[in-house]
């Protein structure tokens, strides 16, 4: 039996050589990483921003230069007319304009409110408000500095797991659980799908070997392919994009283990369900791709999510790996934590289930 | 010539309605999957919880301040007793915040001491951990303005364009762009290599066609079907179940929509004529889709990314697409202001396809 098996791993492997697979499907995981570690930049910063000062006082001035020599805002004083501002942010040259009324000055040293006009572009949800909140952040700077109001209530932030708040950070371990999602998946998605186009399943039919050695079979080397990748991708987390490793490697090499297996088993599944290759990739891009970015909780969290979001957030393998790769490089509680055995046990009876799948929906014959 | 021409599209029609699968997929990404997306998730800052430890109990300022954190962005306030507890439930990400008030509170700020708060923040959903760490603050802030003078500036905040169901209508309309790029790139550059995978390249090669219209009419076939699963889309999912607003032409939108599928159909060709069989074309697809989506301004503006990014978007079509679609829809942009999306778009697309047709064309 091992014979038949190691048989059909070595015709696998060469398959993969020779069609030149192989070679990308290491530059495929490399770039991806590397497009998201380098290119993928979600703060917000360099906002640009109009002021329309009518005032013209010293007061004014002051109060404009808090949105100065600050990274968050690039800001002109302009002097055009509200309508030609708001045309501007019409046309998406501008995100921000900020209006001084005139008698600014005059007002506030009278203790008379000042209605300051603030228009935020409003396209891009979460930026809007974060902008709203950077203007007003600025604006209780300006009136505690201006009313010599000392400021009584001070925070200590403690910003858990990611210090310093760094995108690279909070993004990258996702990743890594996105990356193991779509490449594997899409590789085996082929594998038997491939055969059966170019119709040399039916060495398989005619052959002696059972439903679970040909699993077996497609199984193995992808597995080894795809591990050395799983390492690789540590390494380049660690050393290059130098995030903290905080959890346990045994925890990574097992938890990643399991996902692989999953993977592969997803990409099986679909290769054994569709009939043309084109259909399998389809099928591939559809349940990896879409809930890989959407549902996995590294966009967006997962209990902010609702209705079916949520549910199929839960039925998907994504959210249990990404919650386990966020453990072991920023928390660090590893197997101690009750919710990470948890997640490693919802991922065995994942793997228990698609490959029992595999093996149900395998057929032997035409 | 023309009948030629329509011999083709009907075959490559056919080919697809005979697979049910294919279709199904089609549906399933432009009806179903907005539907979840748009219904289910957030993008905003909404819905974040927050735990809170006042560790004197029932603190008048301290309710004070919780009684002003109030939905949309924050949704359950959970009292803790302890310390431990919050740290817990932040790594369960049962709470997102937590908030520890000292036990002097009350009494510091009425004798106008200087107090602490402190301030736990789960981190690793990096933007909208910092949207609530500003949040916060801005929150606090207001309530100790308050206590000591009267703030004499109101800020009068007017959120251009589509204040309302703003996150669900956005999320609606990046998914649609999603569904465009995936099938447009995965459908173009199979209609081409299938030919080789099933051995009836030899047979296409003696259908007495010229070769570049061909390549023109199988091409053309996949954006008649993506064209029309626009527009269905359009039509049931974002007008009918979302109200979409439509601040531009929307004649506009649906050029420009033709104009990038022919140019994402073009990167189709492109990994066509490169790839040597299946499964490359389906990792090449991986390979360009991904950057793609990240990089072109779907999440956050593309002005908000680094000049390197800003550099590279130059060269993505979805780029342009995404920011034409924004000033169409939400921003009502004349149309005149979007040459240059509309140029972009164009020449990337006529790129692709000289390189795409000259590549492919020598295999005939």
């Amino acid at each position: 039996m091992t014979k038949k098996i190691t048989q059909l791993v070595k015709k696998e492997f060469k398959e993969y050589v020779r069609e030149r697979i192989l070679f990308l499907s290491y530059i495929l995981p490399l770039s991806i990483i590397f497009i998201i570690g380098y290119g993928l930049n979600m703060d917000t910063e360099h906002i640009r921003t109009m002021i329309i000062d009518n005032d013209k006082t010293p007061v004014s001035m002051k109060f404009s230069q808090k949105f100065y020599n600050t990274k968050y805002f690039d800001s002109k004083t302009i002097d055009i007319s509200t309508n030609k501002a708001l045309n501007k942010i019409k046309t998406n040259q501008a995100e921000l304009l900020i209006i001084i009324p005139s008698n600014f000055e005059k007002n506030l040293l009278k203790g008379t409110p000042v209605h300051l006009g603030v228009y935020i572009d409003g396209v891009y949800p979460m930026l809007s408000k974060t902008i709203s909140g950077y203007v007003s952040a600025a604006l209780y700077s300006f009136v505690a500095s201006e009313t010599s109001m000392k400021a009584k209530i001070v925070y200590e932030p403690r910003n858990l797991f990611n210090q310093s708040m760094k995108t690279r950070w909070a993004v990258i371990p996702g990743s890594i659980a996105l990356i193991m999602i779509l490449v594997p998946a899409m590789f085996s998605a082929l594998m038997v799908v491939k055969e059966k186009e170019r119709g040399t399943i039916f060495n398989f039919y005619a052959s002696s070997m059972s439903k679970g050695e040909f699993l077996l079979g497609k199984l193995i080397p992808s597995f080894i392919i795809h591990y050395i990748t799983v390492m690789a991708l540590l390494l380049i987390t660690i050393l290059l994009f130098e995030l903290p490793f905080r959890g346990s490697f045994i925890l990574y090499a097992l938890s990643s283990a399991l996902f692989l297996l999953i993977s592969i088993g997803i990409g099986l599944l679909v290769s054994i369900v569709t009939k043309s290759q084109i259909a399998a990739i389809i099928l591939t891009a559809m349940v990896t791709i879409i809930p890989g970015v959407l549902y996995s909780g590294i966009m967006t969290p997962i209990d902010t999510m609702e209705g079916m979001a949520n549910f199929t957030a839960h039925i998907y393998p994504m959210m249990y790996y990404v919650s386990i790769m966020y453990d072991i490089f920023l928390i660090g509680d590893g197997f101690s934590s009750l919710v990470i055995r948890e997640y490693l046990y919802i991922l065995v009876v994942f793997v228990l289930v698609i490959y029992f799948l595999n093996y149900l929906l395998l057929r032997k014959k035409l | 010539m023309m009948g030629k021409f329509s011999i083709i599209l009907q075959k490559e029609w056919l080919e697809l309605f005979r697979s049910r699968g294919m279709l199904f997929f089609v549906f399933y990404l432009f009806i179903i999957n907005i539907y979840i997306a748009g219904k289910g998730i957030n993008i905003d800052a909404r819905g974040v919880n927050v735990g809170i430890l006042d560790e004197k109990g029932n603190s008048f300022y301290v309710n004070k301040i919780i009684s002003s954190l109030h939905e949309p962005e924050f949704e359950n306030i959970i009292i803790y007793t302890s310390r431990n507890k919050i740290y817990d439930d932040i790594k369960k990400k049962k709470i997102m915040v937590g908030l520890i008030f000292p036990r002097t509170f009350d009494i510091d700020i009425a004798n106008k001491k200087e107090t602490k708060i402190q301030l736990l923040l789960d981190t690793t959903v990096a933007t909208l951990s910092y949207y609530t760490y500003t949040h916060l603050v801005n929150i606090v802030n207001n309530f100790q303005t308050q206590q000591t003078v009267n703030i004499p500036i109101k800020m009068e905040t007017h959120k251009l364009f589509n204040q309302n169901a703003r996150s669900q209508t956005f999320m609606t309309l990046k998914e649609l762009m999603s569904a465009i790029t995936l099938l447009s790139i995965i459908l173009s550059a199979a209609v081409f290599v299938k030919e080789k995978e099933q051995d009836t390249w030899d047979l296409m090669l003696l259908v007495p066609v010229n070769s570049y219209m061909m390549i023109f009419a199988k091409l053309l076939s996949q954006v008649v079907v993506i064209m029309i699963g626009f527009l269905l889309s359009l039509g049931i999912v974002l007008f009918g179940v979302f109200d979409l607003p439509m601040e531009g032409s929307f004649s506009a939108l649906i050029l420009l929509t033709f104009l990038y599928t022919i140019a994402a159909c073009g990167i189709g060709l492109f990994i066509a004529s490169t790839a040597k069989n299946i499964t490359q074309v389906g990792l090449m697809a991986i390979l360009v889709i991904i950057p793609l989506n990240f990089l072109s301004g779907g999440i956050t503006p593309i002005d908000a990314k680094s000049e390197i990014v800003q550099w590279f978007s130059y060269l993505s079509p979805l780029r342009y697409y995404i920011e034409g679609v924004l000033n169409l829809v939400f921003r009502g942009t004349p149309t005149i202001y979007l040459w240059e999306q509309f140029l972009g778009i164009f020449v990337i697309a006529i790129v692709l396809f000289i390189y795409g047709v000259k590549k492919i064309g020598k295999l005939f």
